[in-house]
């Protein structure tokens, strides 16, 4: 390898991924081996740092102690963040969705009741509504003396 | 060590926190499990339940990341 190692081959380094051809490389690369040892040691550093947090320093840039219980109460407060936002569509939602209910449950009892209005109408007809409008000439003509239509 | 190093190296530290800040959250978890907690990648793959694989894929990215924004901060 006659170049350099790219950012990607270092990160690869230092996640332990790197290839046989880059670990050669390094051996024999003055450069590449001080970047990898510049940020080795920046790494390095930060650990020290975040495990030597004086308890005065706050809370406000690094969290004190065990990330994991760092990261536990991060997930901690994600789950109690949904189980706000579910209760409050609850809250919200069943309301909106009775309101609702009720008033498809009205609309369908005005039409129920239109039906029914209109069977009643259809089923006390005398008789047939075809015949009705020979019904209504026979009934607007004048009775003769005798009984009987003319 | 004397007082111009530590500078160097708080400054270093301050710019990798600050960078770290900013990574995507899986990225940062795992990042910080690794280079903090010094836990191996099987390690955190079983904490954060994910293959192997998936840690380091976030952890190169996380590392890709961080050295773009430390180069950007410079």
């Amino acid at each position: 390898m006659s170049i350099h190692l790219s950012p990607d081959q270092i990160s690869q380094f230092l996640i332990g991924e790197a290839t046989l051809e880059a670990r050669q490389h390094v051996r024999e690369c003055i450069d590449c081996m001080e970047e990898l040892t510049r940020l080795r040691a920046t790494l390095g550093a930060l650990h020290d740092s975040v495990w030597n947090w004086t308890a005065d320093a706050g809370d406000a840039l690094l969290p004190k102690g065990n990330f994991m219980a760092f990261i536990r109460r991060d997930v901690g407060t994600r789950i109690r963040s949904w189980a706000v936002a579910f209760a409050l569509i609850t809250l919200f939602a069943i309301p909106i969705y009775r309101n609702v209910h009720h008033r498809q449950l009205e609309a369908q009892a005005v039409e129920d009741s239109l039906l029914l209005e209109h069977v009643n109408a259809h089923l006390s007809r005398s008789v047939a509504a075809p015949i009705e409008p020979l019904m209504r000439l026979i009934s607007d003509l004048p009775e003769e003396p005798g009984g009987g239509h003319k | 060590m004397s007082p111009e190093t530590k500078t160097v190296i708080k400054e270093q530290v301050d710019a990798v926190w600050a960078a770290t800040l900013k990574l995507p959250e899986k990225q940062r978890t795992v990042f910080l499990l690794r280079f903090v907690e010094d836990m191996d990648l099987l390690e955190i793959a079983a904490a954060m339940h994910v293959t192997e694989g998936s840690v380091k894929v976030h952890l190169f990215r996380a590392l890709r990341t961080l050295r773009k924004l430390m180069e950007s901060q410079k």
